[in-house]
């Protein structure tokens, strides 16, 4: 297919320093995301799959290993330069939705476009097309105390593209929700899917897995299993 | 870059909103800090204004030298002795002339007659201070003429009985009407008013303290008038015995030629005096001297309250901290959430140092409200004079900048120091 890996990792290690203890939660991960690809990790919690999300979302550094962001090494980057990476091109979506409470839909979907240094009206453009893509746009004034779980998750998934960035992470999106309204904000990612963005969710459900383009497995710090169609190219 | 640090405001308004009474709370010892440097700095101004109009109406280039009745056990006893005995002391013509004659840097030096005469206007009277004065009197005090006109040579050639008096007397006496040829009775001789000095806005504690207090209830007459008419005799009654005091001259004002000379020549006056005087039967007034030591004691006053204002800005800063860390605390979340949409540790620090400035602007500007009603109300209920200078305001308000600045650092840095992965892993 040619497609090219957005991100991709090599050997890639995590040792924390807990105490007087070195735990290796990740030991020697070479993996890579093409572009356009939906990819679900899955492993049970302390499997090492959320640092592994971190790593890839530049908010945390790998302790050995290179890291490839488009074709730049970012594992030694400083905390600016991530910054600007993350600003750029990763969208996160998180399982406790994380909306900040005092801004309403609008503003909180602003976030990452008010850091990119745009206009108003730019920001506000984009910021609304994102809410248009979740079905949200009759909210953008409401508080995020006044939407369900499921409205909240899709203002936080809007927050996540609206900047139009090259990878969206998820970390277990439907964590917090029932199935049905689960159910709704996964159609909403193969929509994104669909529209061709690269997309990294962590989930422990193999259901939800199931039905991603690509699965990869994790245990104990290390990937145990790939599958999916386009899994066996994941390095190269 | 201003779009930005505008929105920041914005949402930093926003969110002091959220919790508006915890702010105004934490704010007081920023405002009642504020308020008191306002206040401080008004009345600093006030005084000081004051001083240098009090001074300034004594005249700075001025020496004043005058008699005092020297300690009791220094004079002969009047009492045993016989009932005719004079008691002479004071300043002489001998004095007069020969600071004149041998001081250097002397300009002029003008004899000044005082007696306490009562004053009539049919019958109404009271006890005022008659001066008699030479003609450039007025002028070296810095008076000002409401009416008429001030004591010029040809009185004091012809000693007419003419006489210059305040508003405060008229009222005094009760007279209303064109003060200008009206007739008043001083002792036994009338004099004609030829004119009205103006009075001073209002009674101030330095003057009263430096002695000038009672400026409103002088009448100026010419000096040859009050000496022709009155001499150089005093009669004072006292308990049953009578005593006979002669003092040749009252005051001598010195008129010295240029200002920074006033001290040198003040000293030698002094040697001058002391050479003539057995005892110390005289005073000397140096304006220029009280005018120093009045701003030490002004610095002096002013540093106390410096002091002041700043342990409360110091205990209102430390609340803010306090209010600041708690808000950072409460907005980790926040915290992690925009550190991962690409904020940089120096953006989260701009952001909560604003936070933290808007308050304390606020307070800036709640205490300057304060401060200025506070200074208003000092001077309307009591004595003090107080002046609101810009220069305050702006003073005020950089120093809340200040502290928004010094007391936001450690929250603002510790806000932008989080691990983003453990924000958003919080709660």
């Amino acid at each position: 297919m040619g497609r090219l890996p957005v991100i991709s990792l090599e050997n890639v290690t995590k040792t924390y320093h807990i105490g007087r203890v070195d735990v290796e939660v990740l030991k020697g991960i070479s993996l890579g995301f093409r572009e356009g690809e939906f990819t679900a990790v899955v492993g049970s919690s302390g499997s090492g799959k959320s640092t592994l999300l971190h790593i890839l979302g530049c908010l945390d550094t790998p302790t050995s290993g290179k890291c490839f962001f488009g074709g730049d090494n970012v594992a030694r980057l400083d905390d600016d330069a991530l910054s600007e990476i993350r600003n750029r091109n990763i969208g996160f979506v998180f399982q406790t939705f994380n909306l900040i409470p005092h801004l309403n839909v609008l503003e909180n979907v602003e976030v990452p476009l008010f850091y990119s240094g745009l206009a108003r009206q730019e920001r506000h453009r984009k910021c609304r097309e994102a809410i248009g893509l979740v079905d949200l746009g009759h909210r953008l004034n409401h508080a995020p105390a006044e939407l369900s779980g499921g409205e909240r998750q899709r203002v936080a998934i809007a927050r996540a593209i609206a900047h139009e960035p090259r990878v969206i992470l998820a970390d277990e999106p439907t964590g917090n929700l029932d199935s049905t309204t689960g159910a709704e904000i996964l159609r909403i990612f193969h929509r994104l899917h669909e529209m061709r963005k690269t997309i990294v969710m962590v989930t422990h459900d193999a259901e939800i897995a199931a039905q991603t383009e690509r699965q990869i497995e994790m245990r104990d710090g290390v990937i145990t299993e790939r599958s999916g169609r386009g899994g066996k190219r994941g390095k190269e | 870059m201003t779009d930005r640090i505008a929105e920041m405001l914005r949402l930093s308004l926003r969110s002091l909103s959220l919790n508006a009474t915890r702010s105004l709370l934490t704010l007081l010892g920023v405002i009642f800090g504020v308020a008191a440097v306002i206040a401080m700095m008004a009345a600093g101004a006030g005084a000081r204004e004051e001083l240098m109009r009090t001074i300034g109406s004594m005249g700075i280039r001025n020496i004043i030298v005058q008699t005092v009745k020297p300690p009791e056990e220094g004079r002969p006893d009047s009492t045993s002795g016989s009932r005719r005995h004079v008691f002479g002391y004071g300043l002489t013509f001998g004095d007069l002339k020969q600071i004149d004659e041998t001081v250097p840097g002397v300009d002029v030096v003008l004899p000044v007659q005082r007696i306490k005469k009562r004053l009539w206007h049919r019958s109404t009277r009271f006890e005022a201070r008659i001066l008699g004065v030479m003609p450039a009197y007025f002028s070296f005090f810095n008076m000002e003429c409401a009416r008429g006109r001030f004591i010029t040579d040809l009185d004091t050639e012809d000693a007419r009985r003419v006489c210059v008096v305040g508003s405060r007397i008229l009222e005094e006496l009760g007279y209303f009407d064109d003060p200008l040829d009206l007739d008043v009775r001083i002792g036994a001789d009338w004099f004609r008013v030829c004119g009205v000095y103006a009075q001073p806005p209002f009674l101030s504690p330095t003057a009263k303290a430096l002695g000038r207090g009672d400026i409103q209830m002088d009448v100026f007459v010419p000096y040859s008038t009050a000496k022709r008419r009155y001499g150089v005799l005093n009669i004072v009654r006292e308990e049953g015995s009578q005593e006979y005091t002669r003092v040749e001259l009252d005051q001598i004002i010195v008129r010295v030629s240029d200002e920074s000379k006033v001290l040198n020549v003040a000293e030698l006056v002094g040697a001058v005096l002391k050479e003539s005087h057995e005892k110390t039967d005289y005073e000397i007034i140096v304006p220029l001297e009280l005018l120093r030591q009045r701003q030490k004691t002004q610095r002096v006053f002013s540093a106390v309250m410096v002091a002041i204002a700043s342990i409360s800005l110091l205990v209102g800063g430390i609340g803010i901290v306090n209010i600041m860390l708690a808000t950072v605390t409460e907005r980790t979340s926040e915290i992690g959430v925009r550190r991962a949409c690409g904020a940089r540790k120096r953006e989260i620090l701009v952001q909560f140092l604003i936070e933290t400035l808007t308050l304390t602007v606020l307070g800036g500007v709640l205490g300057c409200a304060l401060g200025v009603s506070g200074a208003s109300l000092m001077s309307r209920f009591s004595e003090w004079r107080t002046i609101i200078t810009p220069g305050s305001l702006f003073l005020a308000m950089g120093i809340s900048c200040l502290v928004g600045v010094i007391f936001g650092m450690y929250p603002a840095h510790k806000a932008a120091e989080m691990d983003p992965i453990e924000a958003l892993r919080y709660e």
